[in-house]
């Protein structure tokens, strides 16, 4: 039989022949096909893992905001109600006549700023005219004066008619540094004594805020910040962020969550007893495969536009160790029987055994792991407006503790593994100090919530081979931090 | 339904439609899969990941030449591409016989296709991949090293000496059953 018959023969027989297929195959098929539609990232676990972790802070963070906007209390408001209307000396912001009875908030102001509950400033109360009154000679305690001052403030966001506002000090116009007490506030209401909220607008807070805004004192502000919760409550115009004594310092604190796909570049440098050749062969061998960080961040302002943020993060590159071993054999042993019939009766059995050899390469792959914990201490200069915010952040990144699992090549080009008890011969389990830079951009999603991506880079100062290692190798790594930002709740304006 | 609405409805991501063209082309494919591969788990990827780059690139077909060609090109391809991942060497394998056997037509008239896969399964893996491709699929020595990265000689030379193997093989196979 020639070759070519030899050919055709198994042509015929097997060009159209067709095999069993699996039952499950298609399933298999489409499985595939509808993940390969989806994002990469999302194939990986830990990625998924990190980013419901991360939504879920966030939602758990939004679900659990506390609504004070109930609270309204200023140490240091003491409340005048005065049966006046003939003797009212206005600052000329008064907006409406006076009908009946006045009722007339007045905001005390010291030069000691800060009230105490137990305060002694003296409080007059007079029931007669319905009037409660500021006067330093008078005996009365602070709490008396701050259950009015409750009373009073409740009923001012909570009833239901009329209500007017004047503004004035002592019969003299309100200015920085006056010692006397400065009625800040009238609201005049109707013979019942009955307040409005539908009544208490914009212009009214508006012109509670001009007040403190001129006066700047400790209780001016802290009127003026609560206030502003409950203005928001009701959806009314007013700024919460309003500068202090000092300047506009706020003090504010923020939670950070994100997580980021990265590139790491590595480097090696030869020792004085190593070859090019052993660390070209390490080189080959090596290819970066993938690596990501995911961590949360504390930021807190300072000033007006600065920020310091710390946290801890988790970071994590991984590389693909491929090494190819030649001239391995493979020797497969082929049994052939054969019988022979000599005669009727006579059959004989005949083993053969011969062996095929097979040479090749054997090709190992191994994934190995570079991880670390984190500490970022950055500080970042912020700007923009309420819906977009930029800022350029710079800082320090500590490491707490790294481990590393895989295998590498060692100086007489053999295998060897390194794992988290035995890398540290080969890596050091604290890398060090890095140097962080990056640049980031926060987008307002909600009224405390923001998303943000912060392009960054890190540069680690100190290898991460440990010193009796005949080469020294670090990571340096740029990456993309996509994450959110909450607001906490402000803990107090700074003075 | 015929084949040119088969792939339209593909194009349009009809899975009945597709699930059709694979049901229509998968045993075959299969065997090609068998042919190339080490074993049936190796197999079964290739044909998974050969069917996936169907779906992918069928925009790609332009209703030119067999259909069944063009799939069969893209298992091939992606067979060769699993196969080169991992390096095969086309080596020289010592064999104490110098001669082929010459056999007789008769000795291959009681063997059947799954005979002639299992002879095919036990070449090593480079004389396998020149037998398939110049054989079966009808690639020239030149194409062939081309897609191998090989001298045209070696491919001569590996068919050559995969012909005589399986020759050995099926003679082999002869004495059993005599």
């Amino acid at each position: 039989m020639t070759d070519n018959a030899f050919d055709d023969f198994f042509k015929n027989k097997l060009s159209d022949h067709s095999s069993p297929v699996p039952a499950d195959m298609w399933d298999r098929i489409q499985q595939k096909g509808g993940n390969r539609r989806g994002a990469f990232w999302w194939k990986n676990s830990a990625w998924l893992f990190l980013f419901i972790a991360a939504f879920s802070v966030g939602g758990i963070l939004v679900l659990n905001k506390k609504d004070d906007s109930t609270k309204l209390t200023a140490p240091g408001i003491v409340l005048k109600h005065e049966n006046n209307a003939g003797n009212q000396k206005n600052t000329g912001v008064q907006s409406k006549s006076v009908i009946g009875k006045t009722s007339k908030i007045e905001l005390d102001r010291h030069n000691t700023p800060v009230v105490p509950t137990n305060s002694t400033d003296n409080v007059a109360m007079t029931n007669r005219t319905g009037v409660v009154k500021t006067d330093p000679s008078s005996s009365d305690e602070g709490s008396h004066s701050n259950q009015f001052r409750k009373k009073t403030t409740e009923k001012l966001f909570s009833s239901g008619n009329k209500t007017k506002t004047t503004f004035h000090s002592n019969g003299q116009p309100a200015k920085a540094g006056n010692d006397d007490a400065i009625e800040t506030a009238i609201i005049e209401n109707t013979a019942e004594n009955d307040y409005s909220l539908s009544t208490f607008n914009k212009k009214h807070a508006s012109i509670l805020l001009a007040v403190a805004m001129e006066e700047k004192p400790f209780s001016s502000m802290m009127i003026n910040h609560e206030l502003s919760e409950h203005l928001k409550s009701y959806h009314l115009a007013c700024s919460v962020d309003c500068p202090s004594a000092r300047g506009p310092q706020k003090n504010d604190w923020y939670i950070e969550v994100f997580a980021s796909p990265d590139y790491a570049r590595k480097t090696i440098i030869k020792g004085s007893n190593v070859s090019d050749d052993f660390l070209k062969r390490k080189d080959s061998t090596e290819t970066f495969n993938g690596a990501f960080t995911a961590g949360i961040r504390i930021s807190k302002t300072l000033g007006e536009k600065l920020m310091i943020k710390s946290g801890v993060q988790f970071s994590q590159i991984n590389e693909k160790f491929s090494y190819k071993t030649e001239n391995e054999r493979r020797l497969t042993t082929v049994i052939t029987i054969r019988t022979i019939i000599r005669s009727p009766g006579d059959t004989v059995l005949i083993r053969d055994t011969s062996t095929v050899e097979q040479i090749g390469y054997r090709v190992k792959t191994t994934y190995n792991r570079y991880r670390s914990i984190d500490i970022p201490v950055v500080i970042g200069y912020e700007w923009g407006n309420e819906k977009l915010r930029a800022s350029v952040n710079a800082g320090v990144i500590l490491n707490v503790h790294s481990w590393q699992r895989g295998e590498m090549l060692d100086t007489s080009l053999s295998t060897v593994s390194f794992n988290k008890t035995t890398g540290g011969q080969v890596f050091k389990q604290n890398i060090g100090l890095g140097v962080y830079a990056g640049f980031s951009v926060f987008k307002k999603v909600g009224s405390n919530m923001e998303i943000f991506g912060e392009p960054y880079i890190r540069y680690n100062i100190s290898n991460m081979t440990n010193d009796k290692n005949p080469f020294t190798q670090k990571f340096n790594v740029a990456g993309l931090n996509l994450g959110i930002r909450y607001k906490l709740s402000a803990m107090g304006q700074r003075r | 339904m015929t084949e040119y609405e088969i792939i339209r409805g593909c194009l349009k991501e009809d899975v009945k439609c597709q699930r059709l063209l694979f049901e229509q082309y998968a045993g075959k494919m299969m065997t090609v899969c068998l042919r190339y591969a080490n074993d049936q788990m190796e197999a079964e990827d290739m044909m998974q990941e050969a069917f996936m780059k169907v779906f992918k690139y069928l925009h790609q077909f332009k209703f030119e030449g067999s259909f069944e060609g063009w799939i069969r090109r893209i298992v091939v391809n992606n067979a060769l591409k699993n196969l080169q991942k991992k390096k095969v060497r086309f080596t020289e394998i010592s064999n104490t016989s110098e001669e082929a056997p010459q056999l007789e037509p008769f000795a291959y008239s009681n063997m059947g296709e799954d005979d002639l896969m299992k002879l095919i399964n036990q070449l090593p893996e480079g004389y396998r991949m020149v037998f398939n491709l110049n054989v079966i699929e009808g690639f020239s020595h030149e194409e062939i090293s081309a897609m191998l990265n090989i001298q045209a000689s070696t491919s001569r030379s590996q068919l050559v000496k995969a012909r005589k193997m399986l020759q050995h093989q099926i003679a082999q196979l002869q004495k059993i059953a005599v």
